[in-house]
């Protein structure tokens, strides 16, 4: 469990996450929404370690989060940022295998045991075919899936996605839903920024809605996902539609 | 492996070039004889020999760590301002009447003073883009005072020392300046060696690399601290060398990839076989002198660069 205790994060001069006492499980996928500038992202960035928090507390297990070695955190939170193109063309194999990063010694080869994450990571991910391409000769959907492999090759207890849905395809955002469901569905805790309220509504146990950096609404999608909550964070009408079992948002 | 293997076997065969070429020539009988032949080569090509490759591999080295730390591929020795710091720091002494020891103290002093404000200026957590940026202020001011106090010599002779000094040259080096400087080429190659599985993770953006434990400001100091000591250790006994630190990194991608840790060691050895090559070069050129280093480097690496450009660029189209 994550448990967050009066978290505060200030970018700059100003605070974009305001006083959020909550708590994230294992097996369970979170969605953090909200209109631009709401926080999303400087929230899970403090998540992941990459941000001091300005006031409050990250609990992760029963240790705080500033407590622990940059090496111990990464054994347990892999994190997906935005726009993560990497900048040199390594090939999709070298890319997993960096998730591995944490888990070896300086000067270390891959151990068995790093070989035999890597390659599971490749197989759930659907890349094993990849392995020699490098990542400039990747589409954009065969690129999502090499760079989340690289996440799940960590096999960390926690997962973070920021927007990992951005400038995919319909079916290659399918796709991806498909990953972060399955790595809860393994047992993971996941929690993903999103945009696309209804692949919020499809993925997520539950949402997290942030406005102004404060909560807006916390829960199971449900009772979170209503036409108000919505009007309240994004500040227009939208229709919550129930069609065939499946959740739909539609903006007005 | 096999790319290191014949890069090992070349440069072998680049150390012997080192070791023959020039305008007297020593048959291997005489190498290690108590004859004039065998004084040359202890005394003159030996300790060119080691300085060239040494200075070859730590400029091949710190190019590709400072490429994957910039994410850059036009980044070198030059643009964070060790080399013009170190380069600033033997002006001076040179216009002091210094040589030898305490010249070597003042370039190393300049790079020294370069690796304090380039952290200082980058700042903690600058990141990349901090670092580059106060490189390049470093280079800046570095050239321009380099620049005033040539303007400002006392006399010719002094201005055509420090001019011939900044070209870089191996001639007439002795063991006692390759022991002045290959202990610190060889500590600061070592640092930049540890650099190579934080700059993995740094191709994948700063966020993500320190996702994946990577101390981004242990990983600033290191680079520093290594380019500080076998950048300025190179230039404090052989003036400035350019291109090798560009050059090199671009061509051993070719043949093992981009991940920035593989081609670190690569880098180092086909720096040190550009640079014995380029200084064997130098010493069968006919004339009464000879052309310096800095000036062969520039005129094998531009359009050895510019030919390898435009093979990538084809291969991309």
């Amino acid at each position: 469990m994550i448990r967050l205790d009066q978290l505060c994060v200030d970018l700059g001069k100003r605070r974009v996450v305001d006083g959020l006492s909550l708590s994230f499980q294992h097996r369970r996928v979170t969605a953090i929404i909200g209109a631009n500038g709401a926080g999303k992202t400087s929230l899970l960035r403090a998540l992941a370690g990459l941000v001091v928090p300005a006031a409050g507390n990250i609990m992760l297990g029963g240790t705080p989060l500033a407590m622990l070695p940059l090496t111990e955190r990464a054994r347990h939170i892999g994190y997906l940022p935005q726009n993560g193109q990497p900048a040199w063309a390594m090939t999709v194999r070298e890319l997993v295998e960096l998730g591995r990063l944490p888990h070896r010694s300086r000067f270390a080869a891959l151990s068995p045991a790093d070989i035999a994450a890597v390659d599971q990571a490749m197989a759930d991910a659907d890349i094993a075919q990849l392995a020699t391409r490098t990542v400039d000769t990747l589409s954009g959907g065969e690129r999502a899936r090499a760079k989340f492999a690289r996440v799940l090759a960590g096999e960390t207890d926690w997962i973070f996605a920021d927007e990992p849905l951005a400038s995919l395809d319909p079916p290659h955002q399918r796709d991806v839903l498909h990953l972060l469901r399955a790595a809860a569905d393994a047992g993971k805790g996941v929690i993903v920024v999103l945009h696309q309220l209804s692949a919020a509504a499809r993925v997520a146990d539950d949402v997290l809605v942030l406005r102004n950096g404060k909560c807006l609404a916390f829960g199971p999608r449900e009772e979170v996902l209503t036409p108000a909550t919505l009007h309240a964070a994004f500040g227009m009408e939208m229709d919550v539609i129930s069609h065939e079992g499946r959740c739909l948002i539609v903006p007005r | 492996m096999t790319q290191r293997i014949a890069l090992l076997a070349v440069l072998g065969l680049a150390l012997m070039a080192s070791l023959t070429a020039g305008k007297v020539w020593i048959g291997p009988a005489d190498w290690f004889a108590d004859t004039a032949g065998g004084w040359i080569m202890a005394d003159l090509r030996l300790p060119r020999a080691l300085l060239g490759a040494s200075i070859g591999a730590v400029l091949g080295l710190s190019g590709a760590v400072l490429q994957g730390y910039l994410r850059n591929p036009l980044a070198d020795p030059t643009v964070v301002g060790v080399s013009s710091s170190a380069a600033l720091g033997g002006v001076v002494a040179i216009l002091l009447g210094l040589s030898g020891v305490t010249m070597f103290a003042f370039a190393m002093a300049g790079a020294g003073f370069s690796v304090a404000l380039l952290v200082a200026l980058a700042g903690r957590s600058g990141g990349p883009l901090g670092f580059i940026l106060a490189g390049m202020v470093l280079a800046t001011v570095s050239g321009a005072l380099t620049a005033l106090l040539i303007s400002l010599a006392p006399n010719p002779f002094a201005t055509s020392e420090i001019i011939a000094w900044l070209m870089g040259a191996l001639t007439d080096r002795t063991m006692d300046d390759a022991a002045r400087a290959l202990p610190f080429m060889a500590a600061g190659g070592a640092l930049l060696l540890l650099t190579g599985r934080a700059l993995d993770a740094l191709t994948l953006g700063e966020d993500a690399a320190r996702s994946l434990g990577i101390n981004p400001d242990r990983l600033q100091w290191l680079i520093a601290l290594g380019t500080g000591l076998a950048v300025g250790a190179s230039v404090a006994v052989t003036g400035v060398v350019g291109f090798v630190g560009l050059i090199v990194p671009h061509f051993v991608r070719q043949f093992v990839g981009e991940r920035p840790s593989a081609t670190l060691i690569p880098s180092a050895l086909g720096g040190a076989i550009l640079t014995l090559v380029a200084d064997s070069l130098v010493r069968l050129i006919p004339g009464p002198g000879e052309v310096r280093l800095g000036i062969a480097m520039s005129a094998i690496g531009a359009p050895f660069f510019f030919l390898l450009l435009a093979r990538i660029r084809g291969r991309a189209a």
